[in-house]
């Protein structure tokens, strides 16, 4: 297939057609941050995907980053094997701390352990996401405990949280920083890390969350006006027995079929494949687990060491994952990456012209060039 | 010490980030990059010399040395293009009103605590914002990875 010179390779192309979920981590790669910031979201005008400014920058940047990091474009070919999941240890876990648990879904185990890294001096800044009334995400980089207790509970709605990233690498001592993510966000920075990019080493802990799907806040909008009900009047959110809950300001508690809401899922999330990120340290969630509890897989010897801190500090407290808690999460680990196969391969075809598009505009693709100037190999999705 | 932008070679992948920050930071852009081969690609800037060949030559002390780094003097600058002709590295340019121009690390980002526009677009660490002795420790420890990396080999 020729490609014609005019048309504009980047992110904007598979925003377009749905692949996008909104992590952000172009939008802090794309080197007009530092001024114009030609990549932005505006929350009032498009709370759900980046939008380019001009395109006509575009046309100068020639290796395209934005695409080379983009987790929807470069999925690892492992992520599609359910063998690549496997994980340390399965615990089920939660917060001993009061003013955690009364903000929080369940166990509130992610706040306490972003508590536990700040405390512990695992890291110096956290990245987080506060939302606004309107449920409008606003994610942030902060060393206060206040503002991480506040941004307990789940958004379910698309965060650019990694857009922060941008704030990181432009200031000259930051120290290392904590990442929450869901799988898609946490695979934003394996990308980066794969390439060996430098926004990769200032991240020293990654902290995931199970994902099935998340929401744009324009579908999550269309939901709730089917309800009856407005943004605002949302204190709370919830996905629970195969329903939606919402919990209101005044008190209802409301609950809509998700069956009926994954009718309006993104291309994006039907084809990722990773309930939980096999690249974070840990990974906190609650399939699996009873009320009021997380379930937590221990990925790595560095996610080892900090629930270990934590329960030392007197914060967390877990006890071992029984047999149906691991065979739940196996059940929903099968169903994610055979749902994901089947609509890749449909992307595949359907996107074909966005997909196929050579990710660089000068001859050699960039994982060639880091391979010669590393000496070692680097996979990027063949796409 | 004085933080200068150093700029390491074999790191450069040609993406051209650095061009796009730093004209988005002062409306033209100080650094160029060029693309020899593929894999071999070159950024010019400004190095600051510390025995800068324009400050000596400047007839009129526009170019001068402030905070460890070299920058012009607007108000003496006549234009004369003496630097253009001994920078070694081709940095600084006449603009339109007839006065010199080239890379002051971004003076207004640094005294804010940010890095210098390149610096902090740049995603391989081609160009870093350290102390000269920093620098000179990183490269070091760059030659030990080569050279480890090579050695295990034949262990």
């Amino acid at each position: 297939m020729a490609l014609s010179n005019t048309k504009v390779t980047n992110v904007s192309m598979n925003i377009d057609v749905g692949l996008c979920s909104f992590c952000g981590a172009c939008i802090a790669i794309c080197p007009t941050h530092v001024g114009s910031k030609n990549l932005d979201y505006i929350p009032e005008k498009s709370a759900d995907k980046p939008v380019v400014k001009d395109f006509q920058k575009c046309e100068k940047c020639r290796h395209t980053l934005c695409m080379q990091i983009c987790p929807q474009l470069n999925i690892p070919s492992s992520s599609f094997n359910t063998n690549s999941y496997g994980y340390q240890g399965a615990y089920y876990s939660r917060s001993r701390m009061q003013e955690v648990l009364s903000r929080v879904q369940d166990g509130g185990t992610t706040t306490t352990l972003l508590l536990t890294a700040l405390r512990a001096k695992f890291v110096d800044h956290v990245l987080i996401l506060k939302k606004d009334d309107e449920w409008y995400p606003k994610p942030m980089i902060t060393q206060s405990e206040n503002d991480v207790i506040e941004a307990g509970g789940s958004k379910y709605v698309f965060s650019p949280i990694l857009s922060v990233l941008e704030e990181v690498i432009d200031r000259i001592d930051i120290g290392k920083v904590a990442v929450v993510g869901i799988p898609c966000q946490l695979r934003a920075l394996e990308n980066i890390s794969r390439l060996g990019f430098k926004h990769n080493s200032i991240v020293a802990l990654r902290i995931g969350l199970f994902c099935m799907h998340s929401f744009s806040r324009d579908r999550m909008e269309l939901i709730l006006k089917e309800l009856v009900v407005q943004f605002k009047d949302v204190v709370k959110m919830n996905i629970k027995k195969g329903k939606l809950w919402f919990t209101l300001r005044d008190g209802r508690i409301l609950d809509y079929p998700l069956r009926k809401a994954e009718k309006v899922l993104r291309p994006a999330c039907r084809q990722c494949p990773e309930l939980f990120s096999p690249y974070a340290d840990v990974n906190v969630g609650s399939i699996g687990a009873e009320e009021n509890w997380n379930s937590l897989l221990i990925m790595n010897s560095r996610g080892r060491e900090l629930v270990e801190k934590a329960i030392d500090m007197g914060l967390l407290e877990i006890k071992p994952m029984d047999n149906s808690g691991t065979e739940t999460i196996e059940k929903y680990v099968n169903k994610k990456v055979s749902e994901a196969l089947k609509y890749r391969e449909l992307y595949t075809k359907e996107f074909q012209n966005v997909l196929l598009i050579t990710p660089t505009k000068r001859g050699r693709k960039l994982n060639e060039i880091l391979e010669h100037k590393s000496g070692r190999s680097i996979y990027l999705s063949p796409l | 010490m004085v933080k200068k932008i150093f700029i390491d070679i074999a790191k450069c992948i040609g993406c051209h980030a650095c061009e796009i920050a730093c004209e988005e930071t002062h409306g033209k852009s100080y650094i160029s990059v060029y693309e020899v081969t593929d894999f071999l690609t070159i950024p010019l800037k400004c190095m600051h010399c510390e025995k800068a060949p324009c400050i000596r030559v400047c007839p009129t002390r526009a170019m001068r040395r402030a905070d460890g780094i070299v920058v012009v003097d607007d108000a003496r600058c006549i234009g004369c293009t003496s630097c253009i002709s001994v920078c070694p590295f081709g940095a600084p340019e006449l603009n339109m009103k007839g006065i010199i121009e080239k890379c002051d690390q971004c003076r207004m980002r640094t005294m804010k605590g940010l890095l210098p526009a390149c610096v902090a677009v740049c995603p391989t660490g081609a160009l870093v914002f350290m102390e000269e002795e920093e620098f000179t420790k990183l490269r070091r420890l760059n030659v030990v990875k080569e050279l480890s990396e090579k050695l295990v080999a034949y262990q």
